[in-house]
């Protein structure tokens, strides 16, 4: 897909905001970030061992850390409700089991 | 005809080789079908071994539920037939939705690598129709990501229906209710921590997985033995 630098915004603050056109739907990239930690009660190692590690530094008052992960990914979407309803479903599908991780999902327009 | 087995090998799996020689040990033959491949070549029976399919990115076994061969190995379920996920196998099968609940890290934040002993609680799967209910086997596990669980309604159904396919005698890694293996509705999908082929000649230290092989080996030649 071609994309091109309109230098338009679409939230009429003046940013730049990358379009794409396809067909005749223009599409705009959005940028999600997409957070992904484990369900309470589900064990986490990473976790255990940093919260290990932190007091031998001398952090004493430091505890509950839980390690998750971070994605981040573009979407090419008409508008960010369905760039949104895509990322729910590649969560619900792929990117996070939801018997044993919860996730949050964060959309941006890319370049902003 | 002998009876026929494919032994599905993702990129990272294996266990492949073991299973393969310990079903040809029982007389019957044994297929390893790529990942990439669609169809399971007319087996009556699939096993996907244990490793590390797909380097267990994100998480194990969710890159090797959308595998291509993953669809056949859905439609051989479907009609009924033997599907028997090891290890990682297992947790490729609760990925696919094939069981349900997953498999989170052991307790105690440990890989184990020994001989336990797990008990049969269930003799209406495909892996232990020929098998004794309490009967007590040595199997050997090999696994960090171990540790059955699911919710509080799907540990009641699979309790009330006779689905926990065996436990653990001294639970090793924290699973669910001593969970060792369960099997689907039918009892012709089965998902197990424990390496039977690991325990399959008394040289490997073990024969006691072999009357689960075998089980396996029945239920493909005459269709698993549903209750009633």
């Amino acid at each position: 897909m071609r994309c091109s630098q309109t230098g338009a915004s679409t939230s009429g603050t003046g940013s730049t905001s990358e379009r794409c056109d396809v067909g005749t739907i223009a599409v705009v990239n959005f940028e999600a970030r997409v957070e992904v930690s484990h369900l309470p009660g589900v064990l986490d190692p990473q976790g255990a061992t940093v919260e290990r590690a932190l007091p031998a530094l001398g952090y004493r008052n430091v505890s509950e850390i839980r390690i998750g992960k971070s994605i981040r990914l573009v979407v090419d979407a008409p508008d960010e409700p369905t760039a949104r309803i895509q990322v729910e479903e590649m969560c619900r599908r792929l990117l996070a089991n939801p018997v044993i991780e919860a996730y949050e999902i964060e959309i941006t327009e890319a370049g902003r | 005809m002998s009876v026929h087995i494919a032994v599905v090998l993702f990129p990272g799996s294996n266990c492949e080789l073991d299973v393969a020689r310990s079903i040809e040990h029982l007389g019957a033959t044994a297929e390893i079908v790529f990942h990439a491949e669609t169809d399971l070549r007319g087996a009556d029976a699939v096993v996907i071994p244990g490793g590390f399919a797909h380097g267990d990115y994100l998480r194990t076994g969710a890159i090797a539920q959308f595998s291509p061969i993953m669809e056949a190995v859905a439609a051989h379920a479907r009609a009924g037939g033997p599907v028997v996920g090891i290890c990682n196998g297992f947790q490729i099968l609760t990925e696919a939705g094939l069981l349900p609940g997953a498999l989170q890290k052991n307790t105690g934040l440990r890989f184990l690598c020994d001989v336990v002993e797990v008990r049969v609680v269930s003799t209406r799967s495909a892996l232990t129709g020929s098998a004794e209910r309490g009967a007590v086997l040595r199997i050997p596990i090999n696994h960090f990501e171990g540790n059955y669980t699911c919710d509080a309604v799907t540990l009641e159904r699979l309790r009330a229906d006779d689905r926990v396919v065996m436990r653990y005698v001294d639970n090793p890694n924290g699973s669910l209710d001593d969970i060792a293996g369960i099997c689907n509705e039918a009892g012709n999908v089965v998902g197990l921590m424990p390496h039977p082929e690991r325990a399959s000649e008394a040289i490997l230290g073990s024969a006691d997985g072999v009357v689960l092989l075998r089980s396996l080996l029945d239920a493909a030649t005459e269709g698993v033995r549903l209750p009633g």
